[in-house]
């Protein structure tokens, strides 16, 4: 079981810490998709899926697999000093 | 024969000795402003200049400066703001702090470009700045009081600068604070309590001269129009401010956890920025002109006091194990009242935590209990118990109790909330940053984790160039003034809008990852166009044509005279360097180690035109016209 952190937006409609048996990211999404629709689409869209702190894009994409001490972020772009 | 008037500047400085009370002109060549320009890059060159080598910080003859830049008191998006500069009291570095709210603009509409402060008054005193006159007064029914109430008591027209009790106690980080606003880092408040001078109010109506006053108007109209249109000036920072990024930085595994013991926690979202705003948040608050609106306030104990930043809910909130929002908002006003650095507060009380779990340090602190910590930080502003070896900062700490591998400073300063050990660049820009461990002389952790792009952070590939154009940029704005915020609205908006996951995304985040040969060859190009809206401000208020080579090159003048005075002052390339902790211990499960600074090092030094040991090379001076 890996754990998904969703946004704080998100996180309102759906939970804070989400556990969900899946063996990759890709996987997780489809859950993801299949189980709340809309509003996960539209945050998959804009923010980046992190794995144990590291972006997908820099691991093996949608094929990045998951065990269950993972945490899957969704995080989005900010700036500040 | 009369000197000729540059426009931008009110064409006076003052030279205030608090010793014997005289106050004279201080003169500044012109040549010296066309080449520094003001702020940050001024007052370094008057730092250099007005002191000698090896001076004690807390010595009357040491000089405090507030400076203003050519673009102070216009109507110019983010551009009210001064900078305070001295010896820090901490690191013993160039202490450099910028900070808004209006008191920038009445000094400069006073008709003071540069105030220079020296000597030390036998008694506390304020000083009252106007049009025309300069007086020192008493201030003896403000001292003892916090920045919120010796604010109240000074008269409401003038813009004011003042310090809190940890200021007046010299603990070695402590702040000037203007309005919610505050000088932060370093200890310039310190110095300023080591004068005992307590508060500079100014007030003024004179106006800056602007050669081309249509074409800045111009401008003025369609970059603040940008700025409130752009995903990030426009959107997340006005709504969620700098705590938007307490989620992010916990994701990215380089939130500060249990002084920076690990990267990352869940309890994290119980502290976020988008929590502030949905549960705490009262208005939004910012400086003059500036359309970003950063600033929360938020109700604690039935009054409206500031929200805080992200910084503060990092290093007091999960670097302390303390993951209660409302706490967090305590100490942050506390912070703010005592007028100290929650930064180096925070890293400093997280140092000693972990010291007394180690066994180190007798004390009842626990990263797991946080009883009685409000009064621990203000024991820390009136040097009281253990509050008086946490007002030292981490790094004599250390060398009194041992734990220098994990006391988590570079060159003294204490690190903010940014874990480099999941963004390399910014390893590197903490390590090389004159005043020490500071995110806001760059921000490469941007570009690498927290903006819309990730340029592997992992990697070191391009972050030396990166590094070095960052800072340069970030030393011409603070120069200017300009706020850093700024700086994130160079990034086109559309940039923000892509599928992080998407193609063109990932194109281009490896297109600046695969940028160093190009990259190092835009920084050897003096670029001749004005391209930014820095440069191009400065041109119209000037008359005269300013390019983005000139004002990054401005940048590049002020961060190498920083290094020189550094230099002066005992500082060597040994000193570019990180925690232990960060070095070693690796936070990401394919990491074998922390952050690879050797494989940077000395390619940033190459770049910068420094010899390997770290030493600018005459012939760089010489090219940056810089005498010494």
């Amino acid at each position: 079981m890996a754990i998904l952190i969703p946004t704080y937006d998100l996180a309102q409609e759906i939970g804070a810490e989400i556990e969900i048996d899946a063996a990759t990211v890709g996987e997780l999404l489809s859950i993801g998709r299949e189980r709340w629709g809309k509003p996960f689409e539209d945050t998959v869209r804009a923010a980046a899926i992190v794995v144990n702190g590291r972006a997908i894009t820099r691991l093996k994409g949608k094929r990045t697999p998951l065990g269950p001490d993972d945490t899957v972020w969704l995080v989005n772009a900010s700036a500040g000093g | 024969m009369e000197k000729a008037l540059m426009a931008g500047y009110m064409n006076r400085s003052l030279d205030v000795d608090l010793s014997s009370g005289r106050v004279s002109e201080l003169a500044i060549n012109d040549e010296d402003l066309q080449l520094y320009l003001g702020g940050k890059g001024i007052g370094t060159r008057l730092l250099y200049d007005h002191t000698p080598a090896g001076l004690d910080p807390y010595d009357p003859e040491m000089v405090l400066i507030f400076s203003t830049g050519p673009l102070t008191a216009t109507r110019a998006p983010q551009s009210n703001r001064f900078v305070v500069t001295t010896k820090s009291p901490l690191t013993g570095a160039v202490a450099n702090s910028t900070c808004g709210g209006s008191f920038a603009s009445k000094l400069k509409k006073a008709g003071v470009d540069v105030l220079l402060i020296r000597g030390r008054a036998d008694h506390p005193v304020y000083l009252e700045i106007n049009e025309d006159d300069v007086q020192v007064k008493d201030a003896g029914h403000l001292w003892g009081k916090g920045a919120e109430e010796t604010q109240e008591l000074l008269p409401k027209a003038f813009g004011k600068a003042v310090i809190g009790p940890a200021g007046e106690n010299l603990v070695r980080y402590a702040c000037i604070v203007s309005e919610e606003r505050l000088a932060g880092r370093t200890g310039c408040g310190a110095v300023m309590g080591s004068k005992n001078l307590k508060a500079v109010i100014a007030t003024g109506k004179r106006k800056v001269e602007i050669m081309d006053d249509a074409a800045f108007s111009k401008l003025q109209t369609s970059i603040n129009k940008y700025l409130r249109s752009h995903p990030m000036t426009g959107d997340v920072l006005p709504r969620l401010g700098t705590p938007s990024l307490v989620n992010i930085t916990a994701g990215r595994n380089i939130l500060p956890v249990n002084n920076f013991q690990r990267g990352t926690d869940r309890r994290a979202v119980n502290i976020s920025g988008e929590k502030l705003a949905a549960e705490e948040m009262e208005k939004r608050s910012g400086c003059i002109n500036c359309p970003i609106v950063c600033g929360r306030s938020v109700k604690l104990k039935g009054k409206i006091v500031k929200g805080p930043e992200f910084e503060t809910l990092g290093l007091m909130g999960a670097n302390l194990g303390n993951f209660d929002l409302k706490l967090v908002l305590e100490l942050n006003q506390i912070c703010d009242d005592l007028g100290m650095d929650s930064i180096s507060t925070g890293g400093s009380i997280g140092f000693a935590t972990e010291l007394t779990e180690r066994g180190l340090l007798p004390s009842d602190l626990s990263f797991d209990r946080h009883e009685g910590i409000c009064d621990l930080v203000r024991d820390i502003a009136h040097r009281r118990g253990l509050g008086d070896d946490l007002a030292e900062g981490v790094k004599r700490m250390s060398e009194k109790y041992g734990g220098t591998e994990y006391a988590i400073h570079v060159k003294g300063l204490e690190l903010p909330s940014y874990d480099p050990r999941g963004c390399y660049g910014q390893g590197l820009e903490y390590a090389t940053t004159n005043r020490g461990g500071c995110h806001v002389q760059g921000s490469t952790m941007f570009f690498e984790a927290t903006g819309p792009l990730n340029i592997d952070p992992l990697s070191v590939r391009a972050k030396p160039q990166l590094v070095v154009m960052q800072q340069n940029l970030v030393a011409a704005i603070s120069s200017s003034v300009f706020c850093v915020f700024a700086t994130y609205g160079v990034i086109p908006g559309f940039i923000y809008r892509l599928n992080p996951q998407g193609l063109v995304a990932r194109i281009i985040a490896q297109a600046v990852l695969n940028s160093g040969p190009i990259l190092t060859m835009v920084l050897k190009t003096k670029a001749p166009l004005k391209i930014l809206w820095f440069e191009k401000f400065l041109s119209y208020i000037f008359g005269r044509k300013v390019s983005l080579g000139d004002f990054i090159e401005t940048g590049e003048r002020v961060f190498n005279m920083e290094r020189l005075y550094n230099m002066r002052e005992g500082f060597t390339a040994s000193d570019d360097t990180l925690p232990e902790r960060l070095l070693s211990e690796p936070t990401f499960k394919e990491a074998e180690r922390g952050v690879p600074l050797d494989e940077m090092l000395p390619k940033y030094y190459r770049l910068r035109g420094w010899d390997p040991d770290g030493i600018p090379t005459e012939k760089t001076l010489k090219r940056l016209q810089i005498r010494h």
